[in-house]
């Protein structure tokens, strides 16, 4: 098992407060990690510096071997990173179809590619269709994304992200505001997703069952920094976590 | 292929519609300048929409490259006698090179910050314009330039200018339909409608922003040049930041997100200033009403509010 993403000494400020404080975390290839943490833990900070979204204070970010600490989120995408936000990040006011082929048309494209015969032996919009296919976008593909339920506007940002053929999926809460019955749906799709073609995935979450469900190791937050990691019996059975999060929380 | 067969149906009766002008407009009182006008402003406002519809990007700063290529293009007949095949893209380049620059500098500011900027840099444009008597005149603006002949046709003559500048316009809505349909137009739009999204579909968000900026200023320029022609006559006003609110003015009444919303815009503009000028010196006063009519209760514009939802 090979070290796919790391970060050493990780440190976000914010004015006086550290956000992140001294954070370090190893995520293996192809496992999916789960990022677990009181409210203001820390972990959506981290989720940003982790893809660049934020330039970190002090600290590094490792990908692949490579030190990506001070690379621009667009060149981490083109790396193999994709991710969700918290409040779905989509274009609203285009069709779903249209959502999914810019983000298939981006994962092919060079800057200013104007490669048009690349492009039409590419097939963009065949892409697109059959990744509606698999998220079962396919009767609802005319619909201007913004008048999507708030889970279907998650599950499209979802299968945005994997239009990019990621191999690394950041996903910040996926679930939250979800019913019952589509945060079920959704699980179901991650893992089969996963599967069919497993790749990592690290998922910050706060549903305990979500998390034993899919993860296979959990990164403790507390206080912006690395209170505990293990698998979920030994995160459920540390009485660390259990004080600052179990506790805390519920 | 570049165009639709519909896109070009559509450019063509707009081609078409303007070129039967010089023979309409003098039956209805006008004359065939106001027509030169709004093609003009329509070449201005349609590349300035690249940035505003297109990008979602807000400058007021375009009079700017308008105004500057409207100069150049009179400093160089007049002073380096260049002839007129020469001195249009060799101002159009000044546009382009001067909006490459600033928009360098200026591109990481968001939103009101970019705003306010554009407004500064104009604003520096327009003072250099009116003060540098030696070179540009000052506040009587440049004259003693004339349009004569271009590529051997005599332009002189107001219909025949009216033709060439046909000829730009219908270049101009050909390339900027051309922009938009391709991969670049779509990504522009993606940065419009969520730039976190945009960057994190692998984007580089600025360089693209960066790009509409140039080309949207290009246009100005070949705008400026043209209407510096059919003045024979260039003056600070046109690089006054208010120029640039025209633009807006129009993109928002004939609607940024239709590709030929901005003309439609141009032409009720230039229509209606030229009929309301001719009974109130406050033409400005009702033209405003419009606009702020158009904001509040048409925020899509003309035709926008015709065609609801259909996007390019």
């Amino acid at each position: 098992m090979s070290r796919h993403l790391e970060c050493r000494n990780l440190v976000k400020a914010f004015g006086g407060f550290k956000a992140v404080n001294d954070m370090n975390m190893v995520v293996r290839k192809d496992e999916i990690r789960a990022i677990i943490g009181p409210n203001g833990a820390g972990k959506s900070t981290m989720f940003n510096l982790l893809t660049g979204f934020y330039p970190a204070t002090s600290g590094q970010i490792v990908y692949k071997d490579v030190d990506v600490t001070k690379t621009p989120a667009y060149e981490r995408v083109k790396m193999g990173f994709s991710r969700s936000f918290q409040t779905p990040r989509i274009f609203p006011e285009l069709t779903v179809r249209q959502n999914v082929f810019l983000s298939v048309q981006a994962y092919h494209s060079k800057p200013f590619d104007l490669n048009v015969f690349k492009f039409r032996a590419l097939d963009l919009p065949g892409k697109t269709e059959e990744l509606l296919g698999v998220f079962d976008f396919t009767r609802h593909a005319s619909l201007l994304a913004g008048s999507l339920s708030h889970g279907d506007q998650r599950v499209l940002e979802i299968c945005m992200a994997m239009a990019l053929s990621p191999e690394v999926l950041l996903l910040d809460e996926p679930t939250s505001g979800m019913s019952e019955n589509e945060t079920q749906k959704t699980i179901d799709l991650l893992m089969r997703i996963y599967d069919d073609d497993p790749i990592t995935m690290v998922i910050i979450e706060h549903d305990m069952r979500i998390v034993k469900r899919i993860s296979h190791h959990i990164t403790v937050m507390h206080q912006g920094a690395l209170l505990a990691e293990g698998t979920y019996e030994e995160i459920e059975a540390n009485e660390l976590v259990q004080k600052a999060y179990f506790g805390e929380v519920r | 292929m570049m165009w639709t067969r519909k896109d070009l149906l559509r450019i063509g009766g707009v081609a078409l519609l303007f070129a039967l002008l010089p023979t309409l407009l003098p039956r209805v009182g006008s004359s065939v300048p106001v027509g030169t006008e709004i093609m003009i402003w329509g070449i201005f406002a349609t590349g300035y929409n690249i940035l505003l519809g297109g990008t979602g990007i807000l400058s007021f700063g375009h009079a700017a490259f308008f105004g500057l290529s409207g100069y150049a293009t009179g400093l160089l007949l007049l002073k380096a006698n260049l002839p007129l095949s020469a001195a249009i893209p060799a101002a159009v380049a000044m546009s382009l090179l001067a909006a490459f620059l600033i928009g360098a500098l200026i591109i990481r500011k968001r939103g009101i910050y970019f705003a306010m900027l554009t407004i500064a840099f104009g604003q520096m444009f327009y003072f250099i314009a009116s003060q540098w008597n030696s070179v540009t005149g000052g506040q009587d603006g440049l004259t003693g330039f004339k349009r004569t002949v271009f590529l051997g046709v005599d332009i002189r003559p107001e219909v025949n200018f009216f033709y060439l500048v046909l000829v730009f316009f219908v270049l101009t809505l050909l390339l900027v339909r051309a922009l938009m349909s391709s991969s670049i137009g779509k990504t522009l739009v993606a940065i419009r409608e969520n730039i976190h999204r945009a960057e994190f579909l692998g984007i580089d968000v600025k360089k693209y922003q960066h790009f509409a900026f140039v080309v949207s200023a290009t246009f100005s320029g070949l705008a400026g040049s043209l209407y510096a022609l059919l003045l024979n006559f260039a003056f600070p006003e046109l690089l006054n930041w208010k120029t640039s609110g025209d633009a807006v003015l129009m993109s928002v009444i004939g609607g940024m997100r239709a590709f030929f919303g901005p003309l439609v815009g141009a032409g009720v503009f230039v229509f209606l200033r030229d009929m309301i000028s001719t009974m109130t010196p406050h033409w400005a006063l009702p033209l405003g009403a419009i606009f702020v009519t158009f904001v509040l209760f048409f925020q899509k514009g003309i035709l926008g509010f015709f065609e609801r939802g259909k996007e390019g």
